[in-house]
């Protein structure tokens, strides 16, 4: 285990800029091993900006993203060569997309998809990974006798589950989540949410998990962030920012919420 | 009072709300505000209806920010003030030391009444199987009918709900208890019953902030009134 006083991940005054536009920026924040972290915010605050500069996706502007590796203890991922960071991101990390055909290889098999992650860092055995794959498809409640057909062939919600058992099948410590029940049936919603909720539980998972919804990320975080024109203006815990909000934007949001 | 056995001491507490999207509108809800609660006490807090109880409760469980003042709670005989702990810690009050039982169960989409009354145990890292036998002890006392234990309550009837999320709130057995308004919807019976579980709670050594509006429940387990006068009568 990683010394519990270091931070999983330690964002520092990041930013990132589109032409003259500021896409986000003045971000900091630690994150501790098994905490979940929420990114609310109305589209265009910056917070899938932010994401994609955390998760390796976009270089930012300025500013660092120290992350605590297994191996080498903290390190910037920004001065990583390309192939550490690749490395990391098909092991440690996790990235679960909001629309699953985009974290999904649509034209291989369900099993493929979930192995392919195992392949990458070296396992070869045929029997095993595919057992592996059969576990995890088991864990997102996925019928294993779909393990040979394509995702392409799957619901909506199948496909993200499918695409969460991709991640996780090489035990991450970190998952980045954007909108993870964005599209999906309000039903469909509340299984995935079920899910992802007893899966970071049982797996001490770190997570950054970005969603409009409110109630999403009161079920999932411990921790909020509200983003508004590509800047904090709010953090704290989930609940207290939820129900007793400081900041004029969060009161409007929270406010804004409707009751079904 | 000696400090030794203190559980709770709120100084100093103030709590205004501020309306940004009603041209700033001030809400003063209570200021000056002290309150030390002991191991095997149950404060009962008094006050007409928006004199700030409820809010003092949330306050104490880092639900609700405070303006000024500290909230300190003996969490393992470590002193943390819930009003500036970063949240991790909160967490680990919440896990440890403080449970509160809400007016209103927040029910968890697919989450069954027994897995819900048992996760308090879970967390603290309790077995499965026994975690789940005392939540069965705690629904059957409430007399939650075994049939919809397996079910998630979105469905139940008020009193229902109430009584898991009671059932909740004590499976864990926690040093500081915060209980708003527990027995509003329940009939006389299941009130006896949560009122005899207070009791126990406290003779265990439990400290115990509640609301009660029912004033047979406040005589048979509060040890102390505690005043909250609202902003205006009071200054």
């Amino acid at each position: 285990m990683n010394n519990e006083s270091t931070p999983l991940l330690s964002v520092q005054d990041l930013g990132k800029d589109y032409g003259g536009q500021i896409g986000c920026t003045d971000v900091s924040f630690d994150l501790w091993p098994g905490e979940v972290l929420g990114i609310v915010g109305e589209s265009g605050s910056g917070k899938t900006t932010l994401l994609n500069c955390l998760s390796a996706q976009f270089a930012p502007s300025r500013g660092a993203v120290i992350y605590d590796t297994r191996v080498e203890g903290q390190r910037d991922i920004f001065d990583m060569s390309e192939s550490e960071r690749r490395l990391l991101m098909r092991t440690d990390w996790g990235l679960v997309r909001q629309n699953p055909r985009d974290g999904l290889r649509l034209g291989v098999s369900a099993g493929a998809n979930v192995g392919e992650r195992l392949m990458a860092i070296g396992a070869r055995n045929y029997g095993e990974i595919r057992a592996v794959a059969c576990e995890w498809l088991e864990k997102v409640e996925i019928d294993t006798g779909r393990i040979d057909d394509q995702p392409s062939t799957f619901s909506g919600g199948m496909q993200q589950r499918l695409q969460i058992a991709r991640n996780l099948v090489t035990n991450p410590r970190l998952m980045f989540m954007d909108e993870p029940t964005g599209g999906l049936d309000v039903s469909v919603q509340a299984r995935l949410l079920d899910l992802l909720r007893g899966l970071v539980t049982r797996l001490g998972l770190s997570a950054i998990i970005v969603t409009h919804d409110l109630a999403v990320a009161r079920l999932l975080a411990h921790r909020l962030m509200v983003m508004k024109n590509g800047r904090v203006v709010e953090q704290g815990l989930t609940d207290q920012v939820l129900d007793d909000p400081q900041h004029a934007y969060t009161q409007l949001l929270v406010s804004s919420i409707l009751q079904p | 009072m000696t400090t030794d056995t203190a559980m709770i001491i709120a100084e100093n507490l103030g709590k205004t709300f501020v309306l940004h999207n009603q041209g700033g509108q001030k809400i003063p809800v209570f200021g000056g505000l002290d309150l030390t609660v002991n191991k095997g006490e149950c404060v009962v807090l008094h006050g007409p209806s928006g004199a700030g109880k409820s809010t003092l409760m949330r306050a104490l469980y880092g639900n609700y920010l405070v303006d000024q003042g500290s909230i300190r709670v003996n969490h393992n005989g470590d002193w943390v003030d819930m009003s500036r702990a970063d949240p991790q810690k909160i967490l680990a009050v919440r896990k440890c030391t403080m449970g509160y039982v809400s007016q209103f169960l927040r029910a968890i989409p697919r989450v069954s009444a027994l897995d819900i009354v048992a996760e308090p145990l879970m967390v603290l890292g309790e077995d499965e199987r026994r975690a789940k036998v005392r939540a069965g002890e705690l629904l059957a006392r409430l007399r939650v009918p075994e049939s919809l234990w397996s079910l998630a309550p979105a469905t139940f009837s008020g009193g229902e709900q109430q009584r898991v999320n009671i059932a909740r709130g004590f499976s864990a057995e926690f040093p500081v208890l915060l209980l708003d308004e527990p027995t509003a919807s329940l009939d006389a019976k299941n009130r006896q019953t949560v009122t005899d579980m207070i009791g126990e709670a406290s003779q265990r050594g439990t400290a115990i902030v509640g609301i009660f509006h029912d004033e047979d429940v406040r005589k048979a387990i509060g040890t102390r009134l505690f005043d909250i006068k609202a902003m205006e009568e009071a200054a």
